[in-house]
């Protein structure tokens, strides 16, 4: 496919630069009704996105398509022509591509490298299923899926980068019942290194989280509440600082902040932000070294004590602002834990929020909050699951007083605090 | 027109479904390829790409007498047959350990039907730079509103649907169209900001381009308006929801609930509720890709079952779910026409297609005047299911107050709703006979599987807690 577009490309003069990246997924699923097979899926997908870049009167138009081996070579023609002509009318500043460096890729380890998947889901399947010996609980629907990802970038400046990454997800759906009542819980868990003993604990944990949605009451609770984040939405919070500092936000001129100013507001009395983008962090499944463009990414320090050290995004919104090296589009964020530990946070009445139905981050107006699955509420004497009330806030009000707690964690996109703790108001 | 390439693999396809056949009880591929644009004109920057809908493949369907399985491949050649046979033949090999766990499903119908479907989309397709001098025009209009606008995104795009269907007893072929513009804006004040967002999708391109025509400025003013907007005071409220709104109760709050594999998952509460009341009386919905014209307007589904309108909810009786075809043959239903692929690439689920409240016999202005305090609910932000305990997260964009049967001009955002499915539903006090169904969305089930899918309605009187 690649000579045959490279002959195509020589016989259009208009065509300054191009990039192809050939995509190859494989995967293995199965899909489970209770505790019963009811499909097994096998995927082979090969597609070729190719990006056509037209220079006229100092500016640079691109656009791009998608190809597939079967196309013939007039059918590549057509596309490639296509391209041309409509990147010749979506003319924006004159903008370079991105060079060769010098950077070697790491390889992405994982130990389902090489392995024959179906015998992987032999394991996976017992490691899940393992945890589902409760009298009233039990996992509802469950989908397994093992994926193999190869993405190959060349561009016409010479960069041709490949990587292969390895994923393995469970969709699971934990469910208690009892005469009362039959309550669910939702879940998705994701590794790139399979750990049947940790995936059973994980699918154990969830299912008592099933349990306690089942035991979980609504209280009459409303007003300003203590309230303990965890996990993901933490990591929410947390980025939604790091898209403040994007290029494409300060070339839209839709940015709040400028290098060195603080993200946290005038007076910051809770802990600090230290936020670090990088490409790569041991269990953060969203991790991969080269981004969109080819660009071999490194490590980027973006916040230190909450004011704006850098910013990062794409090679062409950062060209536009001047910077030298744009970083690319740097998977994962890695904050510094706080000094506040989980039971230090737990001393005083709370509300620990383990699950949402799903959390919403306003990246305009700084709203967040949600719709309460599951949480512990502690009333200063015991604490007792909850479930059907909502809270919110708004992170630029409340960023100055946030706390981090000395628990980290480690989930896609994210390695830092593992809890958050911030004042916000609770209806129900 | 239907996709050349997909009809030069029809033959191939039925030489695949004839091998299998000797093997398995039941074979069908679905074959699909989907062609089209998407032209972006902001404030900063202009990108022509493939529309997020462009995908091709295929991918095969087997029953073994007892279970599924399921090969995708990106393509299928002469040369290759008997590649694709074996590695399709192999790849439902499992452990003995695995088999074991097998259910014992029923096998899907399969009733003889050779049919090509057609619709056509309307109006003049725009050329890539007549797309692009349109759309500045309308990001100049919405630009023009206010100084504090600082950015505007339009985005038309457009596709061409092709699928093709084969089974030892269908041959089914169908072509489709879509057309959308969106538009997005961003408004600043100091350090406020906040965005607004409307899109305009029909099957006539003029159309789509003439209705943002006529939201462009509102767009703008709104963006401008939200940077007063106030947080709304926690509490339970008489609601107004907009068409939007109505759509996002009636698809996320209630319709997640009645896709039936979610009964066969024991996943779905109103598994229970089947003829049951769960609304106002003044509630109808319905369901399908057959009931009007949006961007989910296939004529069969990726099972191969035709398109239904299905009644989901009379006179405030839940009446029936939908289903893809494995859920039906389980359930002992009739399939829907429900079964969707986000892809060839990903399995078939119960999905919802266009989702909608009926219209009723009230006037919105006696809805508003009927209001001793509450708000009027615009546009949908964003919604999660949740089947088996009908609570409620769906939220809007924002608020309009009413105080006394008239709007105070005070404008809340964004505006959270909450409680119990059930409740809201049997609250709906008037319908209004005004009726429109947003012919082009996106949803996911649980947090992935995304398709397009439409919803809407009527102004709904209801009550419900907000915060």
């Amino acid at each position: 496919m690649k000579e045959k577009l490279k002959r195509i490309f020589l016989e259009h003069p208009e065509i300054s630069d191009w990039r192809i990246t050939d995509y190859k997924i494989l995967s293995t699923e199965l899909f489970y009704v209770a505790d019963r097979l009811e499909t097994t899926r096998r995927t082979e997908r090969a597609e070729t996105e190719v990006t056509v870049y037209v220079d006229k009167d100092e500016k640079r138009g691109e656009a791009t398509a998608l190809c597939y081996d079967y196309m013939t070579n007039e059918e590549l023609k057509e596309k490639i022509e296509d391209a041309v002509y409509s990147a010749s009318f979506a003319m924006n500043r004159f903008y370079e591509i991105p060079e060769p460096s010098d950077r070697e890729i790491p390889e992405m380890t994982s130990n389902l490298k090489g392995k024959d998947f179906r015998e992987v889901m032999d394991l996976l399947v017992d490691a899940v299923f393992r945890a589902d010996c409760h009298k009233n609980g039990y996992l509802s629907a469950t989908e397994f899926f093992l994926k193999e990802k190869t993405v190959r970038i060349m561009n016409s400046r010479g960069i041709d980068v490949t990587q292969t990454y390895y994923t393995g997800n469970v969709e699971l759906i934990p469910s208690w019942k009892t005469e009362k009542d039959d309550v669910e819980t939702y879940h998705w868990i994701s590794f790139e290194n399979f750990d049947p003993e940790a995936i059973t604990k994980e699918t154990e944990e969830k299912i008592l989280q099933a349990k306690a949605r089942h035991e979980a009451v609504k209280p009459e609770l409303s007003g300003s509440v203590k309230v303990i984040l965890q996990e993901e939405d933490v990591s929410s919070i947390f980025w939604y600082y790091a898209y403040e500092l994007s290029y494409q936000g300060k070339y839209d001129g839709s940015n709040r902040y400028e290098i060195g100013d603080c993200l946290q507001g005038n007076e910051v009395t809770g802990d600090k932000i230290n936020l670090k983008l990088t490409p790569f962090y041991p269990g953060a499944v969203d991790s991969y070294y080269v981004d969109g463009n080819g660009i071999i990414m490194s490590e980027l320090e973006l916040i230190r004590d909450g004011i704006a050290l850098n910013r990062f995004g794409s090679f062409r919104t950062g060209y536009y602002l001047g910077i030298k090296e744009p970083t690319g589009y740097i998977p994962v964020a890695v904050v510094r834990e706080g000094t506040k530990s989980i039971s230090e946070m737990k001393a005083e009445p709370y509300l620990h929020i383990v699950q949402f139905s799903d959390m919403q981050v306003d990246p305009d107006s700084g709203f967040f909050g949600g719709e309460v699955r599951l949480g512990y509420y502690f009333d200063g004497e015991k604490e007792y699951p909850v479930t059907g009330i909502s809270v919110s806030g708004n992170i630029r009000t409340l960023g100055g007083k946030m706390r981090f707690s000395s628990e980290s964690t480690t989930i896609h996109n994210y390695h830092g605090p593992k809890y958050l703790e911030v004042t916000m108001e609770v209806f129900g | 027109m239907f996709s050349e390439y997909l009809k030069s693999r029809q033959e191939l396809c039925r030489k695949l479904v004839d091998r299998l056949s000797g093997r398995f009880e039941y074979v069908s591929v679905l074959g699909k390829r989907i062609t089209g644009k998407k032209i972006d004109v902001s404030t900063s920057l202009f990108d022509v790409d493939d529309s997020f809908e462009v995908q091709s493949g295929f991918v095969v369907r087997l029953y073994n007498g007892r279970t599924f399985s399921e090969y995708s491949f990106t393509d299928i050649r002469e040369e290759d047959l008997d590649r694709l046979e074996q590695e399709i033949t192999e790849s439902v090999r499992f452990s003995d350990h695995l088999l074991d766990q097998h259910a014992d499903l029923e096998r899907i119908t399969d009733e003889p039907m050779v049919k090509d479907f057609e619709r056509k989309g309307l109006g003049r397709r725009r050329t890539v730079p007549e797309a692009i001098a349109e759309l500045e025009a309308l990001r100049d209009k919405v630009k023009a509103v206010s100084d504090k606008i600082v950015f505007v995104r339009m985005t038309h795009e457009y596709y061409d649907v092709s699928v093709m269907f084969l089974s030892k007893n269908r041959t089914l072929t169908q072509f489709y169209s879509w057309n959308a513009v969106r538009g997005y804006v961003t408004a600043k004040d100091g350090d406020k900001m906040q965005s607004s967002y409307d899109v305009s999708a029909y099957n006539d391109v003029d159309r789509t381009f003439a209705v943002m025509n006529e939201k462009a400025e509102g767009l703008g003013k709104l963006a401008v308006e939200l940077l007063d907007a106030e947080n709304i005071e926690p509490g339970i409220y008489d609601i107004i929801t907009a068409p939007s709104i109505s759509g996002l109760i009636a698809h996320e709050a209630f319709g997640h609930g009645v896709e039936m594999d979610m009964f066969v998952k024991q996943r779905a509460k109103a598994r229970m509720y089947v003829g049951k009341q769960v609304a106002s009386e003044l509630i109808e919905m319905h369901d399908g890709a057959a009931a009007t014209e949006s961007c989910v307007g296939y004529f069969f589904d990726d099972d191969g079952m035709l398109a239904h309108d299905t009644v989901i909810i009379k006179n405030g009786i839940l009446m029936q779910g939908i289903s893809d075809a494995v859920s039906a043959v389980q359930l002992g239903a009739e399939p829907t026409g429900n079964g969707r692929r986000s892809d060839p690439y990903r399995k078939s689920y119960t999905r919802m297609t266009n989702t909608f409240f009926s219209a009723g016999k009230d006037k919105l202005e006696d809805m508003i005047a009927s209001v001793k305090h509450g708000y009027m609910l615009f546009q949908t932000d964003n919604g999660m299911e949740d089947p088996k305990n009908w609570s409620i997260q769906c939220v809007a964009q924002y608020g309009r107050e009413i105080r006394d049967g008239k709007f105070t001009g005070k404008i809340v955002a964004p505006v959270v709703m909450s409680g119990y499915v059930p409740d809201l539903l049997m609250s709906i006090s008037m319908v209004s006979e005004d009726f429109e169904v947003i012919g082009s969305g996106h949803c996911g089930k649980g947090y992935k599987e995304y398709v397009p899918v439409s919803d809407g309605g009527p102004y709904l009187k209801a009550r419900c807690r907000l915060g």
